[in-house]
């Protein structure tokens, strides 16, 4: 039986040592100033980092490069422990991190121009019926002049509904460094997720020579960090958080942070979990 | 038995049968009026898309707005699970400014109350899909037209109360500026002595007129389930099981939404997660 039918089963895990444990160490990217977010997926140090996904339909990731990633264990399933994070920064800004699982990307989107951009994502590899499922714009070569404006003019929703179409969203400024995300993007009424994404519509260019990715991703959980510099913080499961945070085979977890003003930050920690 | 008998309950539902739900969110709100006012996200984006205004209000009783189930716009939209319950676990949540967010959940929205004259207003909301009692329901005036020359006074003077009184009038409110920006959030509006909740509005009273031409807003009926105070761009998790409150239900078609307590008149976005369990 997958899972744990009591705590006193969880604790037995524990005592088993059934506990798999990875680190991580990245450098963020600088220059985006305070408030976007910004991702680490090609400037971490541990794991290897990744590259940018291949152009339509684009890359599904499964233990995938770039990410942080745990052995597979079906039929036995994966829950978050214990998540230890420490930064560093030149400066006091607060800091928020997120983990997501990184699941589709497809690179090579070009948004110097107005008009339609042709995405025809692949297939989801987890969370296949896309409820939850965020759909990022993360910029893979800097260069753009122009705020630039999307919108996901279609995409198939959560309940394999096609040709969905949600509002538009802004770059926050005019120049955005690699790694910039904007998102998640805006979903038409009623829709809780994303499927896969057809076309996105640029309606104001961004100048210049940026590319972007659109990745498609499902959160996992947040991390807070005080505005002190240097400083570590943790969070574990089953107390005191009851959040059940499960990794799923294939998981290939990526972190993004809001930026803090135009310093670098570098992270160091490691994520625990425990499998039954 | 539904619900949780025991913290091995729960850790099996949420393992073995995997009976978790947790939902994403991405609000990025209009400008709030002032620090200290509260102010709606239920008319924005971005993930999931803005929620919607009720239908008009009504002179019967019953027939104004529209009663919320599993309505679009609300945070999830989780399958109902009777006779299973749901319940809260946790919440994440970021912000981009200081305040205090507040999740709830949204029974009856009723649109087009005027603001522009005095005198009272139909409401006529419909009947509570959940909450039906009414106990800890609260009212609140949600903005969907600015004001303009006049911060209007207004009053809950003919509503139902939580024992199923009729007729029963409230204090009066006065909106927190001349011009008071639209999603500002007015309330909860004052009940009379004695009531703890809301069943239904027959009419609101205007007694001070914003002035100008279309200054309006909507009547919400909201039940609170959670406040959590926030730093700007620090992470906050609120754990409902080990901490208050303790596993609040989250019934079957509930319409969850958002409003902040603002610590300014600066937009604010909020992104995060909220996590829930049934058995």
């Amino acid at each position: 039986m997958a899972g744990f039918a009591t705590y006193a089963d969880l604790k037995q895990a524990l005592a088993d040592q059934h506990i798999l444990t990875r680190s991580f160490g990245g450098a963020g990217t600088s220059g985006s100033g305070l408030g976007p977010w910004i991702g680490y997926w090609t400037t971490m140090v541990r794991p290897t980092p990744g590259s940018a996904p291949a152009s339509t339909p684009g890359t599904a990731y499964t233990n995938a490069t770039g990410g942080i990633v745990f052995p597979d264990t079906s039929p036995n399933l994966k829950y978050l422990i214990r998540s230890l994070v420490t930064f560093e920064t030149g400066n006091s800004d607060l800091i928020c991190i997120k983990f997501v699982d990184r699941l589709v990307g497809v690179g090579g989107l070009v948004l110097t121009s107005t008009g339609n951009k042709t995405v025809n994502s692949t297939a989801l590899p987890r969370y296949t019926d896309g409820g939850g499922v965020e759909a990022w714009l993360e910029v893979s070569t800097a260069g753009s002049t122009t705020a630039a404006t999307v919108s996901m003019n279609s995409y198939t929703n959560q309940d394999n509904q096609n040709a969905r179409a949600g509002g538009s969203i802004s770059f926050a400024t005019a120049t955005q460094p690699a790694n910039a995300l904007l998102g998640p993007l805006p979903l038409q009424a009623g829709d809780t997720g994303v499927k896969s994404v057809e076309t996105i519509n640029v309606s104001v260019a961004a100048g210049g020579s940026a590319t972007v990715n659109l990745i498609l991703v499902k959160p996992l959980f947040m991390h807070g960090l005080n505005g002190v510099q240097d400083r570590r913080t943790e969070r574990s499961w089953p107390l005191p958080y009851i959040h059940p945070i499960r990794f799923y085979d294939g998981a290939t977890i990526m972190m993004i942070q809001r930026n803090c003003t135009n310093n670098t930050t570098e992270f160091r920690g490691s994520l625990t979990v425990v499998e039954g | 038995m539904a619900g949780f008998a025991s913290f091995d309950e729960l850790i099996s539902a949420l393992t073995v049968d995997g009976q978790f739900l947790n939902n994403d969110f991405a609000k990025l709100s209009t400008a709030p009026e002032a620090a200290s006012v509260w102010h709606s996200l239920w008319r924005v984006g971005n993930f999931p898309a803005a929620g919607g205004d009720g239908a008009a209000g009504s002179g019967t009783p019953g027939a104004g707005g529209t009663a919320l189930t599993s309505a679009d716009g609300s945070l999830v939209k989780w399958a109902d699970q009777d006779p299973a319950t749901k319940h809260l676990l946790g919440l994440e949540v970021v912000s981009t400014t200081d305040c205090v967010l507040m999740l709830y959940d949204r029974l009856v929205s009723v649109s087009g109350i005027t603001l522009t004259g005095t005198g009272n207003k139909n409401v006529g909301s419909a009947a509570l899909p959940r909450y039906t009692d009414g106990i800890g329901v609260e009212a609140w005036l949600e903005v969907t037209t600015a004001t303009t020359t006049t911060a209007p006074i207004i009053s809950m003077n003919s509503y139902t109360d939580n024992d199923g009184n009729t007729g029963q009038s409230g204090g009066s409110i006065t909106f927190p500026a001349v011009a008071t920006n639209v999603d500002a959030l007015i309330g909860p509006m004052p009940l009379a002595t004695g009531d703890v909740g809301v069943q239904a509005i027959a009419t609101v009273n205007v007694s001070t007129a914003s002035g100008g031409a279309s200054a309006a807003c909507n009547v919400v009926l909201l039940k609170p389930l959670l406040y959590v105070p926030l730093v700007n761009n620090l992470g906050a998790i609120v754990d409902c099981v080990s901490m208050f409150p303790s596993l609040p239900q989250i019934y079957d078609g509930a319409t969850l939404g958002l409003a902040f307590l603002a610590s300014s008149g600066t937009a604010t976005n909020f992104w995060g997660k909220v996590l829930a369990g049934y058995n």
